[in-house]
């Protein structure tokens, strides 16, 4: 009986520490509700990601449809491979799995399907074409003339125009440094490259390039003349008697021209608020609610009022901009596509959990 | 003789080691608490005097330091050694323990399955202990900075989620606690296999240890290679499903080699 005593408080001891344990890491039991007050088809693929973070550090992830929300914080193993699974569509994981065996890997969506451009090591380069759920595949091996360059330098990203895919990347490093483009042919598997004169300045992003695996990425035109893109300049900084190069961002919206070979300036302002690259379109709306669209095809660009007041959190899933503005009990969402007002839902907290939450909560769609 | 009672058998027998180890984890974590508070408050009034303090303490950098780690670290190399030692105790003296107990009138693998229950209720009640213990020293912790005026960011749970052992030992999602256990359970089995399979063919060879490592080091490494292997062309949900295929595999081939060892190679 004695030894039984043993184990009696050896399992007190664990229900008592295991139990307390068990407490302090329950999941919130904040619930959230999304109504939809007009045009509710635009709901019905989209979700919406409230993050919840205070000073302290305390966050709280919650994903929100017309379903209802679920907590995306602290999932277990099981619930993130269920959550991923969901996520990743079963009609890309042929091109994703060609991928994901790379060392380093961009990807964009076009009209046709998504292209990526990968590299194995410093062994190859394999440019990827998803049509449909077939997924084509074109080696180039450092016998081809430039790979050895490319697979040495950052790339900035891709764009595709004529049919072929290109890559602007940067060789060497430093103050030498010097941005390139180079254009995959993968039917003569040849490469040609060519130098871009941009003095102290760089292509840093390519805008609509993906580096991850994203299975919604907004879908960009083949054959835009204007590609936008981020651009760095380097300066020259000495200090004690010591020089060396310093490279900072550049503000303003800019656009490589694939006909002149030159990187011009859309607009110089630094108050963008939020941008997307939609098909043959820059989107970028500005600190005062208005819209800078640009046709990648001409260059035309014009400007639209779109929100009233001041601006919120905003969002872009394609061409579409998602608009937050706070309320007492959560959020209402607006819906604007083309400058028009074309939806909006109302996120409301539905428990005290969840109205403990509302004032430092934000509000995303993607 | 059943199962509760081997195992309150096999409990009672560990009592003792277990106190002092115990003793030894919060008497070491406490002192190094007391130290702790004491250098830092010093040194903050010390910052104090000259200027304006700029930095601010965490209940991280208390479970950051090497006093902590180590006392975290005894108590893993002891549970690993007695997982050895369980078995290894009972083959003392001529064997004639581990004799008894075989010709006990009941399945031997009973006594597999107390031993596995022993080993488990050791590492729970280490994790409770240590879990209780963590709450009070975070309530020391902030109880005594607020008193003496000395900022403290971070909260508790934050302070487990960025300390590499803890957020192993107490994960944010309890079924990933469970999860875990599960992989401690699969490491103890490997040991009693090893255990076994050394203690079978130590009569007929000298290489018996180096033979059951070989046999089971294989056993785990074929695995290991296959997902290394498969890992970049599968996508997290494929490796989840096969990570958990591999865990029953291992699970199940490791309980296959001990009961086969124990129930009819095993030699005294």
């Amino acid at each position: 009986m004695k030894r039984m005593w043993n184990v009696a408080a050896l399992g007190a001891v664990v229900i008592i520490g295991l139990g307390t344990f068990a407490v302090d890491m329950r999941d919130t039991k904040a619930e959230w509700e999304l109504a939809v007050t007009s045009n509710p088809e635009i709901w019905e693929e989209q979700t919406i990601n409230l993050y919840y973070n205070t000073e302290e550090g305390d966050k709280e992830r919650f994903d929100l449809t017309t379903d209802g929300s679920r907590v995306t914080t602290n999932l277990s193993y099981i619930e993130q491979a269920l959550a991923y699974e969901d996520e990743v569509d079963s009609s890309v994981r042929g091109f994703y799995r060609q991928l994901s065996g790379l060392t380093f890997v961009q990807s964009i969506r076009t009209p046709d399907g998504y292209i990526g451009v990968g590299q194995n090591g410093n062994k190859e380069i394999i440019v990827f074409r998803l049509n449909g759920e077939d997924v084509t595949k074109h080696v180039f091996g450092k016998d081809v003339n430039g790979s050895a360059e490319i697979m040495d330098s950052p790339w900035a990203g891709l764009f595709v125009h004529d049919g072929n895919i290109h890559v602007i990347y940067r060789n060497g490093y430093g103050g030498n440094a010097e941005t390139k483009i180079a254009k995959f042919d993968e039917d003569a598997k040849q490469i040609t490259m060519e130098s871009l004169e941009l003095g102290d300045e760089a292509i840093s992003t390519v805008r609509g390039t993906s580096w991850a695996f994203r299975p919604y990425m907004a879908t960009i035109a083949a054959d835009n003349r204007f590609i936008p893109v981020d651009m760095t300049e380097q300066t020259t900084v000495t200090e004690g008697g010591e020089s060396y190069v310093s490279e900072q961002d550049k503000v303003g919206v800019y656009a490589y021209d694939v006909d002149t070979k030159q990187v011009i300036e859309l607009t110089p302002d630094a108050d963008m608020w939020n941008s997307t690259v939609y098909d043959d379109r820059l989107i970028a709306l500005q600190e005062d609610g208005t819209e800078l669209v640009v046709d990648l095809k001409t260059g035309k660009k014009s400007t639209r009022q779109v929100i009233d007041g001041s601006v919120g959190t905003t969002s872009y899933v394609g061409d579409q901009l998602y608009h937050a503005r706070p309320t007492k009990d959560g959020a209402v969402i607006d819906v604007y596509q083309d400058g028009k007002a074309i939806s909006s839902a109302v996120v409301k907290a539905t428990n005290e959990e969840a109205k403990a939450l509302v004032s430092n909560t934000e509000y995303y769609v993607d | 003789m059943n199962l509760l009672k081997l195992l309150g058998w096999e409990v009672e027998r560990m009592t003792k080691p277990y106190l002092i180890l115990i003793t030894l984890l919060v008497v070491t974590q406490f002192t190094w608490l007391g130290v702790f508070l004491w250098s830092e408050t010093n040194m903050y009034e010390e910052i104090r005097r000259t200027g304006t303090p700029d930095y601010v303490l965490t209940f991280g950098n208390y479970i950051g330091g090497v006093p902590f780690i180590l006392s975290i670290g005894v108590a893993v190399a002891a549970m690993l050694l007695y997982s050895f030692w369980i078995w290894y105790r009972d083959f003392q003296g001529r064997g004639t323990f581990m004799m008894r107990l075989l010709l006990m009138p009941q399945q031997r693998m009973l006594v597999f399955g107390a031993k596995l229950a022993t080993m488990m209720l050791m590492v729970l009640g280490l994790l409770s202990v240590q879990w209780i213990a963590l709450k009070l020293q975070y309530i020391a912790f902030t109880g005594w900075f607020d008193s003496q005026m000395i900022p403290v960011s971070g909260t508790f749970e934050q302070a487990i989620r960025f300390d590499g052992a803890l957020s192993v030992m107490y994960p944010a999602s309890f079924v990933n606690f469970l999860i875990h256990q599960v992989l401690i359970v699969l490491v103890i089995l490997y040991i009693f296999a090893f255990v076994l399979m050394e203690r079978s063919l130590w009569q007929r060879t000298l290489w018996a240890p180096i033979l059951a490592m070989l046999i089971l080091g294989t056993l785990i490494l074929v695995p290991v290679l296959t997902f290394y292997f498969l890992e970049n062309r599968l996508f997290m949900d494929e490796l989840m499903l096969l990570i958990l295929l591999g865990l029953i595999g291992w699970m199940t081939a490791a309980i296959w080699i001990a009961r086969r060892y124990l129930t009819k190679k095993l030699s005294v």
